[in-house]
């Protein structure tokens, strides 16, 4: 089983601190979440993991091995961004050969099947394509190269909402059949929420979470009815966030609830992904972050 | 590692651009000069061999690798993208214009011999055959010597077309601009400084002088000795390797 691990990672770019102290370990065979807003350092973090920059301080390595200089772990390891790296001037299909040539293989049935089912002409330049083609193409490319780690940052960036249900759909397709790593980064999380076994958020440069979703979603919990009854039963609690609709408040746990009674005007339940990532990564009145 | 595929990649990709390098300078320098001639009616002065004679295409050679030498950031991207490191960029990208210049060396040297001299009456097409022919008294061994003199001058020009390319691509395209506009300026106006500081200054640089001498090779009989200039560009062209090798360590993605 391929591991890829980040290290005591940091990166500054002139005076902001855009990664601080960041590890994390990636097991083979799951899809994870990178979650953060905008600035959070996502972008930079993928890049370092594929050493398209170099980090200050820290190492990435897989199994063990660190990845500079050494074709046959980065090779194990494929981002699909949203920078362009690939000649404007060549076609799809030329770029399809160099890739095959550099990588040894290549599913060429998936390419022409994805190619087909997503109207992509694969004799088009490069340079000629639309925003959303450019990301089909590249997450075609993503999906058919034999590695063990797909790196995914913004993949549906510029997709209509038909081509993003395919796209999801193929994920898990291509999961299906070809079991591999999968580190989506993307803001649209209650599309990935379903999808991801393991999620991370990232915010301001530092890990806040880093745990399976089942074990993240049992911690959350909604706490809704009058104010007071409320306020009384979440006191000592890690609350989040609330919200108030009248007299009816809702305040946001995220952890572990004790023994205590439930009054019977309070009813509890979960909340989603999206939900918790707002509060966490929120500051306003009435929440603290979690530290993992 | 993957470097003979890098090579392969790197092959393919860069003879094209060489070959569409040769073939504008072909129809500039012989194919236009005669369209020309058609139309204004002149065609009478147009004279193959003249622009043979002053315009050799195998000297461009030099200039071509020199160019296709600067422009390593394309590559890097595409294969930074697909998994290949840094270390096997460079050893791929030195093979690839090892062979180059190993291919386009020895055309050059055929065409110059067998086709450029004996149309021109010229033996002097180079450097090596304008300095040191003299030195051999051998023709083949002058053959032999011109090959491996005008190879290190390839190689000495692709090298600083990679060095400025390489270190280039450290920076963001507005840092390019300015270095590339502000760089020939400074230089210049260094250069013609410190000329006119020697010419009335009372320091006499005559080590210069005599270390100019050593260098080509200058001998009183006028004959000069090519083996030092050469083994000059050899200690030139591992210095400048190692700087190369360095500079391409260093390449990052541009935050662009």
């Amino acid at each position: 089983m391929s591991v890829l691990e980040v290290s005591h990672v940091s990166k500054s770019f002139g005076s902001k601190n855009v990664l601080q102290d960041v590890s994390l370990t990636f097991d083979e065979n799951k899809i994870y979440g990178l979650l953060g807003r905008n600035g959070a350092g996502k972008s930079t973090l993928l890049n370092i993991m594929t050493n398209r920059i170099f980090a200050d301080t820290g190492e990435v390595k897989i199994d063990s091995e660190r990845i500079n200089d050494n074709d046959a772990k980065l090779g194990l390891i494929f981002l699909m961004s949203e920078v362009n790296l690939y000649p404007n001037g060549n076609t799809l299909n030329q770029i399809v050969a160099d890739t095959e040539l550099i990588y040894g293989s290549f599913n060429h049935q998936l390419a022409e099947r994805l190619a087909k089912e997503f109207d992509l002409d694969l004799t088009s330049k490069f340079g000629k394509l639309s925003t959303g083609y450019n990301s089909i193409f590249k997450l075609i490319l993503a999906l058919c190269v034999p590695v063990k780690f797909v790196l995914l940052d913004e993949p549906v960036l510029g997709l209509d909402a038909n081509h993003r249900e395919m796209f999801y759909s193929e994920l898990i397709q291509t999961y299906t059949d070809n079991p591999r790593t999968f580190i989506i980064s993307t803001h649209l999380i209650e599309e990935v929420a379903n999808l991801i076994s393991d999620v991370i958020v990232l915010d301001e440069g530092r890990i806040m979470l880093d745990q399976p979703v089942e074990d993240v979603l049992a911690k959350t919990h909604s706490v809704v009815g009058p104010q007071k009854d409320v306020d009384a039963y979440t006191k000592g609690l890690n609350v989040i966030g609330h919200d108030n609709m009248g007299t009816i408040r809702v305040n946001y746990v995220y952890g572990d609830l004790d023994d205590r009674r439930l009054p019977d005007t309070v009813q509890l339940s979960n909340f989603d992904l999206q939900k918790l990532f707002i509060f966490l990564t929120n500051q306003f009145e009435g929440s603290r972050h979690y530290e993992n | 590692m993957k470097t003979s595929q890098i090579t392969k990649y790197l092959f393919k990709r860069q003879i094209v651009i060489l070959g569409e390098m040769y073939l504008v300078t072909f129809a500039a320098i012989y194919i236009l000069p005669l369209l020309l001639s058609l139309i204004t009616g002149t065609l009478h002065d147009y004279s193959f061999v003249q622009i043979l004679k002053t315009s050799p295409i195998t000297g461009f050679f030099s200039f071509f690798m020199f160019v296709i030498a600067t422009l390593s950031y394309e590559n890097f991207k595409f294969l930074i993208q697909n998994g290949i490191s840094r270390k096997t960029f460079f050893e791929a990208q030195i093979t690839v214009y090892g062979l180059f210049i190993l291919i386009g060396n020895t055309v050059n040297l055929i065409y110059n011999y067998l086709i450029y001299t004996p149309m021109t009456n010229r033996d002097t097409f180079n450097i090596f055959m304008t300095t040191y022919a003299k030195f051999f008294s051998n023709g083949i061994i002058t053959v032999i010597f011109n090959f491996i003199f005008s190879a290190l001058t390839l190689v000495i020009m692709t090298l600083i077309g990679m060095t400025i390319g390489s270190f280039l691509s450290l920076f963001s395209k507005t840092w390019q601009r300015i270095l590339l506009v502000a760089t020939p300026i400074i230089g210049g106006v260094t250069m013609i400084y410190i000329i006119n500081a020697l010419e009335t200054s009372s320091l006499k640089m005559t080590w210069v002088e005599h270390f100019a001498e050593f260098i080509l090779g200058y001998h009183r009989s006028g004959i000069y000795n090519p083996f030092p200039m050469m083994a000059f560009m050899l200690l030139i062209s591992v210095i400048m390797l190692a700087i190369v090798r360095y500079l391409f360590s260093k390449k990052q993605l541009k935050r662009e």
